[in-house]
């Protein structure tokens, strides 16, 4: 016996230097990308964002950037925060009605916007909702309405919120779907026993019991659509307040500013803070 | 009985017409909503993509054709279309080659400093990546990365390398380690195992992780704009720049061809669309 | 108010459909259903409380016909096997929801959910910051009792409630619900897999098989005259054997607690397929081969064969293996030819 552990032990420790070589070669690539191209630059954007151009510590981007953009940030969060409870009522609402009558054609139009790129929402929201887009064009066609007298929301506020929603809807309904179908059937049937209707179904139970998840999915959708650039990218060129991440854009491209356009990018990291926590919490519990 | 009781058997009408009747409309109205919210912008991409000519007010256009469509097989459009799927192809093989292994380690061994790994994976999406991608781009130049395939490349691997590890590390922690363990008490290696007993099942999740990280890459437009222009024009860019043009046409006929791989794919993996997988989607 | 069905039937994907179910559970009686898994029994329980909608047939609770009436106008509650406690809700507030619904006021509410946890034991004082999940299986089901009762409904359903919990708890609760239900005076049914619990719960016991009803009786009816093959095979330890009777091939049911075992050194003869029957004295009796005795608490169980069938024997008696004469009562042996109930009792008088 004493022969054998020592055998295994010299044995041991090359095949310990082997596996750990091999572990290396396993994990190093990979996070080294992610490292190199995520961290990294994070954290430069961190620091530039209190340098100026002269490489001098200074708050002067933070000063610039809320005195010109202060406007622009509450539009941001306005819109993003509307879309959000927009998009979350409309993803319950949809997921209880599925969750009692299931429905597999309306569950799959609902799933289309989650492989749609968000380039092509824009532009297909766009020409939706334009002044002389194809939904005024039909609503004038039932002759009910004056073409010249109705509103093009495409350029503004409405078409953002419009495209937003319509991106975040399939996520959104997936994620609450599931809490939803989770649910054990005998809770809602106690509820319906009680003289519960649908929308008391949704609203007093499947709506409380899955409030985690919701959450998790409010907050997931929030931070994507402070942080989303291609959706204003497409809409929100017509004047008046301004996505934060164009702000951004026109900083860094037109303005060549680039202290500044890390200043409006540390504030979107401080508007991501609560996904940020709760991946942080997902780690933690793993 | 109480009163509460007798009150409910008074005079009740017949109840199932009126039911059925009211759960018919319902139906009916939930259809008409979801259809017209879903399909009205799609369609409105269909009806541009035939349009050859088309003035207000008119409800449709004036002239329909395949003009526009047979753009796509010639010149700029067609070159992009190649150039981006040659991008997700290679950011797939990769991503696949990377990940498998780190995953599979990531799910089953300890290894040390495993939640600074698993953070490392995680954080980039919760964060927005137009601020990161711009300071990305100060390092590419550096590294003269900015308007290559390389670096497109690389940039597209950062947000598909996170979402396939994830999505990997989760397929092979739903498989029981006790499958594992049989075959390593009948005397396989560790190396044997995984090739016969763990990576056969993990095969389907690891195709559905490989589809979507192809998908992201073909999607992708943030990263693409800055580091590829102006000589790499992916498929996202390429529409942005015709819409940003007036080329309303060109813009639809080049979104809808981003569509269609969507499409097919949803179809393909109704079953495999868990919400985790699906997270990674919700960034752009 | 009787609650009367007449010819209902649900057909489903799978076998646990039913069938022409003709049924009318008396004002104030507790009806229970017993079967095996899939024989349909909580299909009909779903059927009762609006659950899903039936194929065909009636269902009136009183003069009124609630065939087609959703779950809330019926006034039939659920009781559920897991409870079904609304876990973000108080104790109080899931009592108080369906007469929340039914906009009573908070005076009235308050009364009604105090009054009705009183009587099902449940100490009211902190049942405001309470949530269901911190009380004990018991206590749970009895929760979930006062939910179903609060709202004084027209019929009681119970889906197996004491199924999920342990034996000492559960066989407790089965007097406690008897008893509860008694004082409510309502009509209740009550739907269960374990015959024990149903004939000692019961007024009346329904034993269901295959979408279909086999018998309807008192327990003691049900139990000691089983009409059918499956009654009888059902209920008790029961166990069936081929034999030869007057000359013709019939089935016997015969249940372990019933056989007296003579010790006897002549063995069976073999003189057919199946062993031979004798009658005397009021009795059936056979020879068969004892085998080791199993202690199983208050009597020992023997396992029995007699020409390649076996069957079980309990006596409170030790026995050596080895061959003995099996004696039944006639009134406990229950004969069956083809399947169909022989009335041998007259035969044999």
């Amino acid at each position: 016996m004493p022969n054998l552990s020592a055998a295994s032990k010299g044995n041991n420790t090359s095949h310990s230097i082997f596996r750990w070589l091999a572990g290396v070669i396993m994990i190093a690539p990979a996070t080294l990308i992610v490292i190199g191209l995520f961290l990294y630059p994070f954290m430069g954007s961190l620091v530039g964002s209190f340098r100026n151009e002269s490489k001098e510590w200074t708050l002067d981007n933070y000063f610039y950037v809320l005195e010109t953009y202060h406007m622009d940030l509450l539009f941001t969060i306005a819109i993003c925060l509307i879309s959000l409870v927009l998009v979350l009522a409309l993803a319950s609402l949809l997921a209880g009605w599925l969750r009692l009558k299931a429905d597999p054609f309306v569950e799959f139009l609902f799933k289309i916007p989650l492989f749609v790129p968000f380039v092509v929402v824009g532009h297909a929201m766009r020409v939706f909702l334009a002044p002389h887009g194809t939904m005024n064009s039909l609503l004038a066609s039932t002759g009910l309405f004056n073409p010249d007298s109705m509103p093009g929301v495409a350029f503004s506020t409405l078409g953002l919120i419009a495209a937003l929603v319509w991106k975040n809807i399939g996520l959104t309904l997936l994620l609450v779907m599931g809490a939803f179908r989770g649910i054990n059937s005998s809770y809602l049937e106690a509820a319906r026993n009680s003289g519960a209707g649908s929308f008391r179904l949704i609203k007093d139970m499947m709506i409380p019991m899955s409030w985690g998840t919701i959450s998790v999915a409010g907050i997931l959708t929030f931070t994507s659509m402070i942080g989303n650039f291609s959706i204003p990218a497409m809409l929100g060129d017509g004047g008046g307040s301004q996505m934060l991440m164009i702000d951004l854009y026109y900083e860094l491209i037109y303005r060549q500013d680039a202290g500044a356009a890390n200043a409006l990018g540390v504030i979107s990291y401080i508007a991501s803070m609560g996904a940020a926590i709760y991946y942080v919490k997902k780690v933690a519990k793993s | 009985m109480s009163a509460g009781v007798e009150l409910k058997q008074a005079g009740t009408p017949a109840p199932g017409f009126t039911g059925s009747i009211g759960r018919m409309i319902m139906r009916f109205v939930i259809y008409a909503f979801s259809i017209f919210l879903i399909m009205g912008p799609i369609s409105s991409l269909i009806i541009w993509s035939f349009a050859e000519k088309w003035y207000w007010p008119h409800t449709l256009p004036q002239e329909w054709g395949m003009k526009y469509w047979a753009r796509v097989l010639e010149g700029k459009m067609a070159e992009s279309l190649s150039l981006s799927f040659g991008i997700a192809l290679l950011v797939t093989f990769v991503c696949i080659l990377l990940c498998v292994p780190l995953s599979y380690l990531i799910a089953r061994y300890r290894i040390p400093a495993k939640s600074l790994l698993l953070l490392i994976f995680l954080l980039p999406q919760a964060f927005p990546q137009l601020p990161v991608f711009t300071n990305a781009m100060e390092i590419m130049y550096r590294w003269d990365l900015v308007g290559t395939l390389t670096g497109v490349t690389l940039i597209h691997l950062v947000g598909a390398l996170v979402f396939s590890v994830w999505t990997m590390v989760s397929v092979f922690q739903s498989i029981s380690v006790s499958l594992e363990e049989a075959a390593i008490n009948l005397g396989s290696s560790r190396v044997r195992t995984f090739f016969t007993i763990t990576l056969p099942i993990a095969l389907p999740g690891i195709i559905a992780s490989s589809l979507l990280v192809f998908l992201y890459s073909l999607d992708e437009f943030t990263g693409s704009l800055l580091i590829g222009s102006p000589f790499i024009t992916t498929m996202p860019v390429y529409m942005y720049n015709s819409a940003m043009g007036y080329e309303m046409q060109t813009a639809s006929v080049t979104g809808l061809l981003l569509m269609i791989p969507g499409i097919i794919l949803l179809l393909l993996m109704q079953r495999f669309m868990k919400s985790e997988y699906m997270a990674a989607f919700g960034r752009g | 108010m009787d609650i009367r069905l007449d010819q209902v039937s649900k057909q489903y994907g799978n076998s646990s459909g039913i069938e022409n179910i003709t049924l009318s559970l008396p004002q104030g009686g507790f009806t229970a259903i017993v079967g095996p898994s899939g024989c349909g029994k909580t299909t009909l329980l779903r059927a009762l409380a609006g659950f899903h909608d039936i194929d065909s047939g009636t269902m009136r609770f009183g003069d009124r016909d609630v065939t087609k009436a959703p779950s809330r106008d019926r006034g039939a509650t659920m009781v559920f096997q897991n409870y079904a406690l609304w876990p973000h809700m108080s104790v109080f507030d899931n009592v108080a929801y369906g007469l929340k619904l039914r906009k009573m006021s908070r005076a009235i509410i308050e009364q009604k959910v105090h009054d009705v946890l009183t009587r099902v034991e449940i100490p009211t004082h902190d049942i405001k910051s309470r949530k269901p999940q911190h009380y004990s299986g018991g206590q749970q089901q009895r929760i979930a009792l006062a939910r179903a009762l609060v709202i004084e409904p027209n019929l009681l359903l119970m889906d197996e409630p004491l199924s999920n919990l342990d034996a000492k708890v559960r066989s407790r609760l089965r007097v406690e619900i008897r008893a509860i239900q008694q004082s409510f005076g309502i009509t209740a049914l009550y739907v269960t897999h374990d015959q024990e619990e149903a004939l000692s719960m019961a007024d009346y016991v329904v034993i269901m098989k295959d979408g279909r009803i086999e018998q309807v009786g008192k327990p003691q009816e049900v139990y000691y005259q089983p009409q059918t093959l499956f009654a009888a095979q059902f209920l008790g330890e029961s166990h069936t054997l081929k034999v030869m009777k007057d000359g013709k091939p019939m089935q016997l049911v015969l249940r372990s607690e019933n056989i007296r075992l003579q010790p006897d050194q002549i063995p069976a003869q073999l003189y057919s397929e199946y062993p031979a029957v004798a009658f005397g004295d009021g009795c059936y009796s056979f020879h068969a081969e004892i085998g080791a005795p199993l202690f199983i608490g208050s009597t020992y169980r023997y396992m029995a064969t007699v020409q390649g069938q076996t069957f079980f024997v309990d006596a409170e008696q030790l026995y050596p293996p080895g061959t003995y004469l099996a004696t039944i009562p006639a009134e406990r042996a229950y004969w069956f030819e083809n399947g169909e109930k022989a009335d041998t009792f007259s035969q044999v008088i």
